[in-house]
This record gives C-alpha cells, structure tokens and sequence, in this order.
C-alpha cells in the first residue's frame, strides 16, 4: 500500500472518529470499549501502588461521624416520606399509596415513572399529588417482578403535557371567587409572564370569564362519567394565577397563566396515588416499602488522567457482572460518584468532581427554624472544583428558594433515578436564595480516606 | 512484541502516575494540573524515530492504554492521537523532527491540541461546560487550562526522550522491515 493511500485512511479513520466523538453512538462507544479491551490486563501492572480499593479502618472520630450521617439519612427518608402528605388539604376518603420517582418513560418531560410496592391497586385515571399541590393522573401501570418480589411502575401523564387537562377554580382568601371556573393543563411560555425561562407556566383554557383575580388555583374536577377519579384531587393547588402583561397576539384576549410551586422537571421525588379504596378492600399491605436496591462491594482502580478536570475511576467488572449505567458508587452514605459507561468487563465511573456529573439533590436545612426540615433542588450538574476542593455545581433553581440570605444545608441525593438511591450525602453548602440559576460551593464531607469500604448500587431497572 | 513492551512500560508509567494521583492529591488541587500525560510523552519519543507507516500503530497502542487509565470515551481519546501521529508523520516528510528543540515544540503543541480536543468535545456533550473565557475566544481559555500540562510533557519529552524511545525491548520498532 502506497504511503499516500495509508496516510488517506488514516485521515477519513480520524475524521470519523472525530465525528464519533462529537456526535456519540452509544452501540458504537460500546464497541470501541471492547476493541480497547486488551488494554484492561494492563492496569494489573500497576497494581501493588493502588492506595485504594481496600477496606481500611478509619478513626474513631470519622467512625462516630459517618454513623450520625448514616441516622441522617433514615430520617431524611422519613422527611420526605411526609413532605409527600398534604397538609392543609383534606382529603377524599380512601387509600392513598407513596410512589417513589424512578424515572421517565422513554425521556418523556411530560411524564413520570413512579414505583409502587403494592401491585393490583393502582389503576389509570388515578390522581397523582405531592404535599398540597395536584401533579397528573396514572396512565399505565407495570406490574414487575424483583429481586425482593413484584412491585409495579406506573406512568404519571404529568398535567404539563399538551393533552393534559383538570377543571380548576380561583380561591381568594379562602372563598372561591363566582363564575371562576376554567381548564389548567399544558404549558404556556414563561417570558409572557415576564419569567425566566426556567421557570414553568401551566396555560388557562376555557375561563367562564376572562376578569379573574389573581388567587390561588385548585382543583375542582366535577365527577362527571367515567372522569370520576380524577375528582379524588379536589382541593388540591395547581398553583398562583397570573395575568400576563400582553394579550395573546392571535386572540387579542387576556392571557391567564398559572404559575406552580412544584418543580415538574426535576423536582417531583415521593408522590401520593389516591386510589379512592377502601382499606377493606386493599386489606394489610398498605405500608409495605420495597428495597430500591442492593449494595455489592466494588474494587476502584485509580484514573491518572492528565486532563485534571476529569475525575473517576475505573471498576474491573462490568455489565456481565452486574454493573448497570448510572449505577451510584458510595462509601457509607457518602456518594463518591456514578457508573458513567459499561462494557461486558469494565466500567467507568464519574465522580463529584467531574465537570458533567449530574445528580437529583435535596437539601436538609441545617437551622431548625425552617417550616420543613428539607428542600428539594431537583437536578444538580457538576462544574468540577475550585481551588479549596469544593464541589461547584450548576442549580437551575426551577423553583427559587424564598429568603433573605444563604441558608445552610446538607446536600443529599434525591429521588427520580432508578441507580442513585435517595439520602446519599454530597456535602454541606449554603443555598442561595432568589430565581436562579446559581452556582453551589459544596463542601465535602471531612475524610481521612474517600475510598473507605466502597459499595456499588444494582438496582431494578425501569420499564417493563 | 515490541509494541507489547511499549504498552507495558507506558501502563507501568501510568499507573505510577495513577496510585501518586491518588496517594497525594486524591481530591484534584493546583499541583494536578501539571501532571504530564505519559502516553502523549512516548507517542512523541517514539513517533518522532519509527519509520513514518508505524506511528499510527503507536498512536493506537498508546491510545488504548490511555483508555485503560482515562474517564474519556474511546472516540475521544483515539481521535486525538490519530491526528497527533498525523502531525508527526507530515512533519517528518518535510523536516527533521528528532532534535531536542524540535521534539520539544511539536510535544508542546500536540499535548495543547490534545487536552483542548478533550475540553471541546466535552464542552460540546455538555454546553454548561463551556468556560466564561474572561473575555478571551473560549479556545484561548481551553489552551490556557491545558498549558501547565502540556509545558511539562513537552519539558520531559525534550529531556529525556532518547532515553524514553531506548526503554529495554523497544529497539525492534527501530527496524525497517526486510522484504
């Protein structure tokens, strides 16, 4: 072969890598990984000058602190659990069921998976709430079989979604305003409103009357046909009307918003089904909470990446042994990081320092005067460290923390995928106040060995 | 056989460098940002005296052992020593790249290109990634990341490269082939 044709498919093999590279193809990622594959033995070379990967025995002191960490995070469990139950709303008769978010169907926006430990009792057309406030109805449910038994995910038609729609009222200082009445569902552009962008509005059709004040919305479905579930959620907020300073340009009328105190995207974690049963009917296994996972002891291999922005490590087992993507790496309940790719024999992990690392957070207010012990941030996502080690992460704040000045908070993980369990500590931060997006400085926990007794995440994945 | 040695003794470097990365700076920190990359340094050694056919032989072996030791996709990573062992072999058809000097530089620019390749490609999965660039072009700021880095592989490379490409079973690669 001449060197001019030699040096041409070395040049289109380069292009094409190139172009793989900017525009990934999972199947094809995979694919290299195996041709680099003879390369793996060769870690074994550098073995005997692991510091890592070894079950050492800490100090008293981090010993007392990752026990108290370990107690935190039952309760945060337990927070969460009751941040789900509405509290000023009272609510219909019957069995309501706590799901937990695992995920969403096929990258859906619109839609949630939420997972139930109770299977036979939730049927579509079941209303969806978190704490006070309306989320969707159930439009499929998954009945699956575990590790620990079956359990079932249910898809939640999120009331964001363009087909959406619950029949809503305005209540003004505790009255519902007369002739009030009107359609909430899907979304509207949040710059109409003179909001920022992140921020979501929920579009008004059919008001009976287009002079309403702003108020508080509820829900107020009639139980008309086959619609009657959905009447389960009356009373429960939608959110805060609002007018927006232009009319629509098409129809020259008002245009009637409602702004939400949940954040859809990132920040929906433990959600109620109302089921409108009986508890005759559903007998004894009302409070039964399934494992998310199982925790398997993992072995790190060191990164020596020259690039100091990327941060992880390697683990020398793969899909064939269990490892799944997204799968979290902890040490006690301190997250050290998440499974970022899989081959049949290895695996990458991303850690919290590593510029793209992306995680569901909530925060556990540190200053007992809050009015709820947590506060959920929805999706964080890495920007590396700054000079001090501090984790720096992206928080679009969809939903602004109200405030005056920063307030100190334990980061955790929080709920919405299926690898990374709720109440894995990230570190201590100062959580700003005010609409975002903003810029969190976490500091991690003190440790004198990150890599102490560190366990991998294998979890039941989602959909059917 | 050779080039399994060349994938050794780059894997024993690597991982030396790997178990000091986390011995002593195990959380990141300003010394990490001079930390050579190994791989980069023997691409160069080695590339700059095979006969021109075989550097992008090196470049895949040494890619391959960087993937071993690297949080990047493989696309990434063989990408950007494909192009570095293109460099080197047009280079080579017009100048003498052997020298000190000339090592040196070309190390320099190669291990700049490689770490800007890497930011750009994440920048690109993940556009929150970009940086800010201080009123400079956002590939300014990318290089400015990677220069401690790339001034030291380019140093070591300088220094020490004929001891490098003369490691114990690398000589066989020297050889041009007999027909």
């Amino acid at each position: 072969m001449g060197r001019q044709r030699w040096g041409g498919i070395q040049l289109v093999t380069c292009l094409v890598l190139s172009a793989l590279a900017l525009w990934p193809v999972d199947a094809l990622d995979r694919l290299l990984g195996l041709l680099a594959l003879p390369a793996r033995p060769l870690l074994q070379v550098s073995r005997p000058w692991w510091p890592i990967g070894q079950v050492l025995a800490g100090s008293d002191e981090d010993g007392k602190l990752r026990t108290r960490e370990a107690e935190e995070a039952g309760l945060l469990e337990q927070w969460v659990r009751e941040q789900a139950v509405p509290r000023s709303v009272a609510m219909e008769e019957g069995v309501n069921l706590h799901a937990e978010a695992v995920g969403r169907p096929s990258g859906q926006l619109d839609a949630l998976l939420v997972r139930v430990w109770q299977p036979g009792l939730v049927r579509p057309g079941m209303p969806v709430t978190t704490g006070d406030h309306y989320v969707g109805l159930v439009s499929h449910v998954v009945e699956r079989h575990g590790r620990d038994g079956a359990f079932e995910d249910v898809t939640v038609d999120l009331i964001t979604g363009t087909g959406a729609r619950i029949g809503a009222g305005v209540l003004v200082e505790g009255v519902w305003q007369p002739n009030s009445l009107f359609v909430v569902g899907g979304l509207l552009a949040p710059e109409d409103f003179g909001l920022a962008s992140q921020r979501e509005v929920l579009a008004v059709h059919h008001p009976s009357n287009y002079s309403l004040s702003a108020g508080r919305v509820l829900v107020h479905e009639a139980a008309i046909g086959g619609r009657d579930l959905a009447g389960l959620a009356n009373g429960f907020q939608l959110g805060t009307l609002e007018r927006a300073p232009e009319p629509d340009e098409h129809t020259r009328m008002d245009l009637l918003g409602v702004v939400p105190e949940v954040d859809f995207e990132s920040g929906l974690y433990q959600v109620l089904i109302h089921t409108g049963l009986s508890t005759e009917q559903i007998g004894s296994q009302i409070e039964s909470v399934g494992q998310r996972g199982h925790w398997i002891p993992a072995q790190p291999i060191p990164l020596a990446d020259p690039a100091p922005w990327r941060e992880g490590c390697k683990l020398a087992r793969g899909t064939r042994a269990g490892v799944q993507v997204g799968a979290a790496l902890a040490s006690g309940v301190r997250l050290i990081g998440r499974v970022e790719r899989a081959g049949p024999w290895h695996a990458n992990v991303s850690t919290l320092g590593d510029r793209g690392f992306t995680v569901p957070a909530i925060a556990l207010w540190l200053n007992a005067e809050a009015e709820h012990p947590t506060f959920v941030l929805g999706r964080l996502q890495g920007l590396g460290r700054d000079s001090k080690g501090n984790l720096l992460f992206h928080w679009a704040a969809a939903l602004p923390r109200i405030g005056e000045e920063p307030a100190r908070a334990r980061i955790y993980t929080g709920s919405g995928e299926p690898g990374v369990p709720r109440g894995l500590l990230l570190g201590e931060a100062d959580i700003p106040f005010g609409p975002g997006p903003h810029r969190l400085v976490i500091e991690p926990p003190d440790s004198s060995d990150v890599w102490q007794d560190v366990r991998l995440f294998q979890f039941e994945g989602v959909g059917p | 056989m050779p080039w399994l040695m060349l994938a050794l003794w780059a894997a024993l470097v690597v991982g030396l460098q790997a178990a000091w990365i986390h011995r002593w700076t195990p959380l990141g920190g300003p010394v990490t940002w001079f930390y050579p990359d190994w791989t980069l340094v023997l691409l160069v050694a080695v590339g700059v005296r095979l006969p021109q056919r075989q550097v992008g032989v090196a470049a895949a072996v040494l890619g391959m052992v960087r993937l071993a030791y690297s949080g990047d996709a493989p696309t990434i990573i063989l990408a950007g020593y494909g192009w570095v062992a293109l460099a080197v072999q047009a280079l080579r058809s017009g100048i003498d790249v052997s020298g000190p000097l000339p090592r040196t530089l070309l190390a320099f620019v190669a291990a700049v290109g490689v770490s800007v390749w890497c930011q750009a490609v994440q920048a690109v999965r993940h556009p929150l990634l970009l940086p800010d660039g201080f009123g400079y072009p956002v590939w300014v700021d990318m290089a400015r990341r990677a220069f401690p880095a790339a001034l030291i592989t380019a140093l070591i490379v300088g220094l020490l490269g004929v001891v490098l490409s003369r490691l114990p079973g690398l000589s066989p690669l020297y050889q041009r082939p007999r027909f």
